[in-house]
Parts: C-alpha cells; sequence; structure tokens
C-alpha cells in the first residue's frame, strides 16, 4: 500500500466514523434500528491489505463503535468475524473479472451485483452476530432474527447509498 | 519443533482471529470492571468530547421543547410552595427545624450519549467525579427514574440506565403501599416490567409507580413508570405488571443526579449488621 492508499483509508475511516456517531446511533428507527454504515470502511479495505492487518483494523473499528454505544466488545467481536470471512466471502462469490491487484472492492470495478451480495452476506452475518451476542440468549429466537434482519437491510440500504453517490463523484472527475 | 513453528506460522490468521474474538469477548462480559479501568476512561474520554459537541449542536436544536418541559416541572414545584398556600387555621404551630435533616442534594446535567437498542444500554452525562459525582448515584429526568451511576470520570459519569439488566428499581404502587422490584426484559425501550407485587392488590391500568422509601437511592416518590396490563406470573401469588416507563429515552437531555447525604451513615450501620455477633 502506498502513501496515497493509507491516507484515503484514514480519512475514510475519520468520516464514516464521524458519521456513525453523530447520525447514525441516533437513529433508533422502530426502537433499534441504528445502522452500522461503519461497516462500510471495513468493506472497501483494499484486496492488497494483509490479511492480519485486515483483521487488526476490522477489530479497531468495532471496537471504536463500541467505546461511542458503551457495548464492551460486541461489534469488535462482529466486526473481526466479517473480516475474518472475507477471504471465504470473496472466493464464494463470483465476478466478472478476477481479484487482480490495483483492483478496488467497489462498483466502479466489479459491478452493483458483486457489490451487493459481497456488502449484503457481510452486513447480515455482522448484525446476526451483533443481536444474538447482546441479547445472548436464544429466547425469543425468531423476534431477534426479524430486528437483526431489518437492521441488517437498512445497514445495506445506506452503504449501498453512499456507494452510489461516491460513484457519482468519480464519473464528474 | 520446527514442525510445529511451521503449523503455527500456518493458522497464524486464525490464531489472531481468536485472539481479538476472545479479547472483544471479554470486553462484553465484563462490561462493568472495564467502564471502571483506566485505559478505557482513555478512550472514553476520546469519545465523550465528541459526543459533547453533538449534544451541544442537539440541545440548542431542542431549546423550546426542553424549556416548555422545564417550565412546566416550574409550574408543578411552584404549586407546591409554601406561599402558594393560604393559613386555613389561625392557630400556627412552630416547627422545629431541627426535625428535619436534608436527605437528599440534586444536580443537573446534560445526557451526552445515550442508546436504547441493546439489551444493556448506557447514559454518559457531563458531570463527573470533580463535581462530586461516585457510583451508585441515582440520576432522574423531569419524567421519571432514568438509571444509576456506574462509573465516574473527572468530569463525565457513565450511567447505567433503567434499560439494562443489572438495574432493578424498589418501585412502590403509589397509593396502595406495596412494594415491588422493576426491571426491564430487553425488548421495547418503553416498557418495563415489575414484579413481586403480592395480586390481593387491586390493581387498575393507568396506575402510577414511584420510587419507594427504601432504596436511599431515590427519595421516595419519583415516578417510574404508568401500568399498562398486568398478569398474574407462574406462581399465582405475585402479578407480572407491564408498565410504560415514565422517562422518556426517545429524547432524554436535562436530567437531575441524586446525592444522599446520609448514606454513608446507612451504610455504616448495614456493616455493624453483617459482622458476626462473637467479634
Amino acid at each position: 500500500m502506498n502513501n496515497r492508499a493509507i491516507l484515503i483509508n484514514v480519512l475514510r475511516f475519520l468520516i464514516i466514523l464521524f458519521l456513525q456517531v453523530m447520525i447514525f446511533n441516533h437513529i433508533d428507527l422502530f426502537g433499534y434500528i441504528n445502522p452500522s454504515i461503519y461497516l462500510f470502511f471495513i468493506l472497501l479495505i483494499p484486496f492488497e491489505a494483509p490479511l492480519w492487518l485486515l483483521l487488526l483494523l476490522s477489530f479497531f473499528t468495532g471496537f471504536t463503535q463500541d467505546v461511542f454505544v458503551h457495548t464492551g466488545g460486541i461489534h469488535a467481536a462482529a466486526s473481526t468475524f466479517i473480516g475474518f470471512m472475507r477471504p471465504l466471502l470473496l472466493r464464494t462469490i463470483v465476478s466478472k473479472r478476477d481479484y487482480e491487484s490495483g483492483l478496488q472492492p467497489g462498483v466502479a470495478d466489479l459491478g452493483w451485483t458483486w457489490f451487493l451480495s459481497y456488502a449484503g452476506l457481510s452486513v447480515l452475518m455482522h448484525s446476526l452476530f451483533v443481536f444474538y451476542l447482546d441479547k445472548f440468549s436464544f429466547h425469543g429466537f425468531f423476534v431477534t432474527f426479524k430486528q437483526a434482519f431489518f437492521q441488517a437491510i437498512a445497514t445495506l440500504f445506506f452503504i449501498a447509498l453512499f456507494e452510489f453517490l461516491m460513484n457519482i463523484r468519480k464519473k464528474k472527475n | 519443533m520446527r514442525n510445529l513453528l511451521a503449523f503455527l506460522k500456518r493458522i497464524r490468521i486464525l490464531l489472531l482471529f481468536l485472539l481479538l474474538e476472545v479479547l472483544a469477548l471479554l470486553m462484553t462480559f465484563n462490561k462493568s470492571t472495564f467502564h471502571n479501568a483506566a485505559s478505557y476512561q482513555f478512550f472514553m474520554g476520546i469519545s465523550n468530547r465528541v459526543m459533547t459537541v453533538r449534544s451541544n449542536i442537539v440541545s440548542f436544536i431542542n431549546l423550546r421543547d426542553e424549556n416548555e418541559q422545564l417550565a412546566k416541572e416550574n409550574i408543578m414545584l411552584r404549586s407546591r410552595l409554601k406561599s402558594s398556600y393560604i393559613i386555613s387555621d389561625l392557630r400556627v404551630f412552630e416547627k422545629n427545624d431541627t426535625l428535619y435533616r436534608q436527605q437528599y442534594e440534586y444536580l443537573t446535567a446534560n445526557a451526552i450519549q445515550y442508546t436504547t437498542n441493546y439489551r444493556d444500554n448506557y447514559i454518559t452525562l457531563d458531570k463527573g467525579s470533580g463535581q462530586g459525582i461516585e457510583p451508585g448515584m441515582g440520576v432522574f429526568s423531569p419524567g421519571g427514574v432514568v438509571g444509576i451511576v456506574e462509573a465516574a470520570s473527572k468530569n463525565y459519569c457513565l450511567v447505567k440506565s433503567i434499560l439494562h439488566s443489572e438495574v432493578n428499581i424498589s418501585t412502590q404502587i403509589k397509593g396502595k403501599g406495596v412494594t415491588g422490584t422493576s426491571l426491564w426484559d430487553g425488548e421495547n425501550y418503553a416498557f418495563g416490567t415489575l414484579t413481586d407485587v403480592p395480586t390481593h392488590i387491586k390493581l387498575k391500568k393507568g396506575d402510577t409507580l414511584i420510587t419507594s422509601s427504601f432504596s436511599g437511592i431515590f427519595p421516595a416518590g419519583i415516578p417510574v413508570g404508568y401500568i399498562d396490563s398486568y398478569s398474574t406470573d407462574a406462581t399465582r401469588a405475585f402479578y407480572k405488571i407491564k408498565f410504560l416507563i415514565a422517562a422518556d429515552f426517545s429524547d432524554l437531555s436535562t436530567v437531575y443526579i441524586v446525592r444522599n447525604l446520609i448514606k454513608d451513615e446507612l451504610e455504616d450501620l448495614e456493616k455493624l449488621k453483617e459482622k458476626p455477633e462473637d467479634e
């Protein structure tokens, strides 16, 4: 990774975290939906990043959210899980092009179908992990499942929206 | 040995993953200890500063509603003032003031960050140990009971909200004199559960639940909630009461922190009770 890539990722981290803690942690739609848009940062970590760095960054991103909402380590655990599952996801989801170096995980290089299945699966796994770890019981299994599912949809909606906005900007350039 | 090292090297990503997961789970299940740790206070200090900025913006936008709410409370309190009453009896008894000693003292604070969507929810307030806040103090809003202080840094404190699995409030049904325990089942932030109320008591939907005088954390008579529905529990000896939480968790800003001035004395007394007799 060159300096420019690092700078872009640091900036992206700060902006996404800012939006998360200032706006998205306070939405409380239906009383429980607060989209975890910080996942957008983890999803966009470049393919070239070594796996250990991916895991550490995922953990740290989740931990930051934990500090802001006082959940101990729930988000850190879920995000680390997403980071760990990413190589497996990438192998499972077929894309039009091979993951050659220089390719960015996003719509611009790999298309909407790829991005939505990649982001969708990650987001769904993440919110199931967060909701079941938070309740820490299978009591009311389906209620929790429903909540996690709606949370995932809301998160995916905003992540897709951001991806869309970022690509509009790119096209103009 | 070399094989082992080679093997460890091969599974190093898995090991790192497991290490991070174990760390995260430890932090999750030891939250209370963790929140008091010095290293955590560092991260919390940063988060608190950021959230203060947000709180300032939000409270500026909400000034109008906030003023209205406080004015309402003022009117209620004013109506209780001595000057609002006329003397209906000419025989005046002099009250000896030494009979009354102030037990509770109040501080105002602002909620700068809170959640309602987890099983264990916390609130951050902008008053800390520098202003005399200690763990164990009660917190309530103009609406009703909000929570209990868990940890305090110099300028901020972390409050376990009543939307937390470890918070039980000793609660009384107003006018009925019976006491039960209210807790939160983790489902909807608008509703709590009151247990331990015997079934021979007649209940009505809308009855007010208030704090009892037994806890020493809250003064008696602060609203906890309003009965929404009730049924008998498995033993059929007690009610299971669902109540509407009095504090408005959708819009929490100004709150009061309660300091019990004779708490130390009460605690010393409790300690005496715990001592074995032969000592």
